[in-house]
């Protein structure tokens, strides 16, 4: 093969016309957008964020806090005007605002520092803004919140796909999805937003927060028929309160402002006072989905499966339960797998998509609903759910873990070490290994699964090995590079063979896994 | 933060190089360029202080590979462009679009590691650092996607007269 040839092609490949424009002109946008908030053309920024503006590019993808600012009637912009900082130069938390000293007349000051802003539709929020002239905080304690019982929060969180108090869809969610808080429920959580520490939300947090995250933001909510105001905590320890003035053509964003607090203690304290969340969708509720007259299509390696029957889902159902059940499912903040799925179930009723869940082969499990913007992403803690989850459907049993050893048995309780041989078709290479780690490159798969027969032709690279079991009995392995698996039983002495199995599994791993030592032996690739 | 002309200096010297990686990664125009893009915005927004253009250059190619393989873990249906991607380049090139044709056959992982190393002449230790795996699992990406693509050439274009190695 001439790689040189590859490389010649590949250099036709160049970026089409236009793009190279294209990419410069956004970074000049966003260089721009990045430029006005923090000399405060939209009104008063505190929170420069280039991932913030990042995010509103990639709108149908990320989820993120309440953002979007313009004219800020109040104290925290008087603080800035006070604090005598270059507009270039002033990436302000609310920590440093707060301590900063009010002036009689912040709107008055706003216009002084930004005519632009003046002369926007603004006007002092009704609401409570987080100054020194509502709460009593000290000036190393800041308190954003301390007025939280007195005001008509509802709760609206989990919340996926929210983008900006700006989006129309957003407030329509929010209105749609709040949920009123009982006194003594707002009294706990005004308690712990009391009581908690507010940390300042830097610049670097932000660049460091992750964009992808999938987890709920919580939000709590007030809205008015003028006016929305959001609290959103987020799995990275961010807490972002935004306020917007609602008009009849659409949302000027007023104030946002962030804060680092303690996620953990928050959902502690969210789950012990309003329950722990309630997924919009379940990982084990394939059987009562059925009922209620769904259908669930099976994918597996991208070819069609029969859909599934009321009794597969139960068994799933069952499975799943026992898979949360011993915790060996962890839910992720982000995503890792760099494989396609292999398992697709996918959830419809009357044609429209309920839900669906994917299996990878690298053990991440990714449970989305129908409009997939609601994604949870889990990694299974086991080995191969995906083989797993096929035995299940294939002869409705669950996994007996006897079957999760090499059927040729246990090579690590036979020998310590075992000479292992890589043989390509016209060369061969030995080296010794430990017995344990030749064992544990087989261990873990559903072998009755891949039982087959020997097949025509296999791949001509192969690793292959043999061990004793008694006095006059030998096993035979060998793994192909093909995914085939062949172990024999034969007279070490006749080489009589007694029994001969042959299985195929959808991938190399086993063969690969083998294959490492050799790798770092030779040391090169050429 | 490096401001827009530092950041179109890189668009030009780099951007068909990303291109490339990304559009034999994902094989959509669309996606390639919305890689790219986000590649040089967060060139924009995060990059760190170079020490040297080589750096610079193996840190553009880690994060649009990053990006390439977030797309590709967030896809369930995409437009496979191979042919367009083809076509257009055997309009430039007719004698070379076979092999990039086989290229194009293989599975990401492969097809990642054999852009890395055969056309964009990435070293393997480099290339582990780049896609973080380690180097044994580079070479064995490496072995096995020189095996695979030999075989579809093979396959697809018998008949060409090969140089073998």
């Amino acid at each position: 093969m001439n790689y040189n040839k590859l490389k010649r092609a590949a250099e036709n490949i160049t970026m089409p016309e236009g793009m190279e424009e294209r990419i410069i002109e956004k970074c000049r946008d966003m260089e721009k957008s990045a430029d006005k908030k923090i000399k405060g053309e939209y009104g008063y920024s505190q929170q420069v964020s280039g991932v913030e503006t990042a995010k509103k590019i990639r709108i149908s993808r990320i989820i993120s806090a309440a953002a979007a600012c313009a004219v800020l009637a109040g104290g925290i912009n008087a603080a800035v005007h006070l604090s005598g900082k270059t507009p270039e130069n002033t990436v302000i938390s609310a920590h440093e605002a707060q301590t900063q000293e009010k002036t009689p007349d912040s709107t008055e000051n706003m216009s002084v520092q930004n005519s632009e802003a003046a002369t926007q539709k603004a006007s002092v929020y009704d609401g409570v803004i987080p100054t020194q002239e509502t709460s009593a905080p000290t000036a190393d304690k800041p308190n954003p919140l301390s007025d939280f019982s007195e005001q008509d929060y509802k709760y609206v969180g989990p919340c996926y796909g929210i983008i900006s108090v700006r989006d129309p869809n957003t407030i329509k969610y929010l209105r749609d999805n709040q949920k009123s808080l009982n006194e003594d429920q707002k009294s706990q959580i005004a308690e712990f937003f009391s009581s908690c520490e507010y940390g300042e939300w830097t610049h670097e947090d932000e660049m460091n927060a992750l964009i992808n995250s999938y987890y709920d933001d919580r939000v709590f909510v007030k809205i008015t028929e003028t006016s929305i105001e959001t609290i959103t905590i987020d799995c990275n320890d961010r807490l972002t309160i935004s306020r917007a003035e609602l008009n009849s053509e659409n949302t000027t964003a007023i104030q946002t402002i962030k804060y680092k607090i303690d996620y953990e203690a928050f959902l502690n304290v969210k789950n012990a006072v309003l329950g722990t969340e309630d997924n919009h969708i379940q990982l084990n509720n394939f059987e009562s989905c059925i009922n209620d007259g769904a259908t669930v299509k099976y994918t597996l390696s991208d070819t069609p499966m029969p859909d599934l029957t009321i009794q597969q889902c139960r068994l799933l159902d069952e499975y799943f339960s026992l898979v949360l059940k011993n915790n060996t499912l962890k839910l992720l903040e982000g995503y890792d797998t760099f494989t396609m799925p292999v398992i697709k179930f996918e959830m419809t009723k009357n044609d429209n998509s309920l839900y669906s869940l994917f299996i990878y082969s690298d053990d991440y499990i990714l449970l989305s609903d129908g409009t997939s913007e609601y994604k949870l992403w889990y990694k299974y803690c086991g080995k191969r759910m995906h083989a797993e989850i096929e035995t299940i459907l294939r002869n409705g049993s669950t996994i007996d873990s006897a079957n999760l050893y090499p059927p040729f048995g246990n090579l690590a309780k036979c020998v310590d070490t075992v000479d292992i041989t890589y043989y390509n078709g016209s060369f061969d290479s030995n080296l010794n290994m430990n017995g344990e780690s030749v064992h544990q490159a087989f261990y873990g798969y559903n072998w009755n699964l891949y039982e087959s027969v020997q097949p025509n032709d296999t791949a001509s690279d192969q690793i292959k090995f043999k061990f004793r079991i008694n006095g006059s009995d030998e096993i035979h392995v060998a793994a192909y590079a093909d995914g085939y698996i062949c172990w024999k039983r034969q007279d070490y002495q006749t080489d009589y063979i007694y029994e001969e199995h042959w299985y195929k599994f959808p991938d190399s791993d086993i063969y690969e896994t083998l294959l490492i030592p050799f790798n770092e032996k030779i040391g090169n690739v050429e | 933060m490096p401001d827009t002309s530092c950041v179109a200096e890189a668009v030009r010297k780099y951007g068909d190089m990303l291109y490339r990686i990304c559009i034999i990664m994902l094989k959509n125009h669309a996606d390639a360029e919305d890689a790219v893009q986000e590649t040089f915005i967060k060139y924009m927004q995060k990059a760190p202080d170079f020490n040297n253009q080589e750096h610079q250059k193996a840190w553009l190619i880690t994060v649009s590979t990053n990006k390439c393989r977030d797309m590709l873990r967030k896809r369930v249906r995409f437009a496979d462009e191979s042919e367009e991607i083809l076509y257009n380049l055997a309009a430039k090139d007719p004698e070379s679009s076979d092999v990039i044709e086989s290229l194009l056959e293989l599975p990401e992982k492969f097809r990642s590691v054999m852009t890395l190393h055969y056309i964009e002449e990435y070293k393997v230790e480099e290339i582990a650092s780049i896609i973080g795996k380690s180097p044994s699992a580079v070479k064995m990406r490496l072995q096995k996607g020189r095996n695979l693509l030999r075989e579809i050439y093979r396959k697809e274009f018998r008949n060409n007269e090969l140089q073998q190695t």
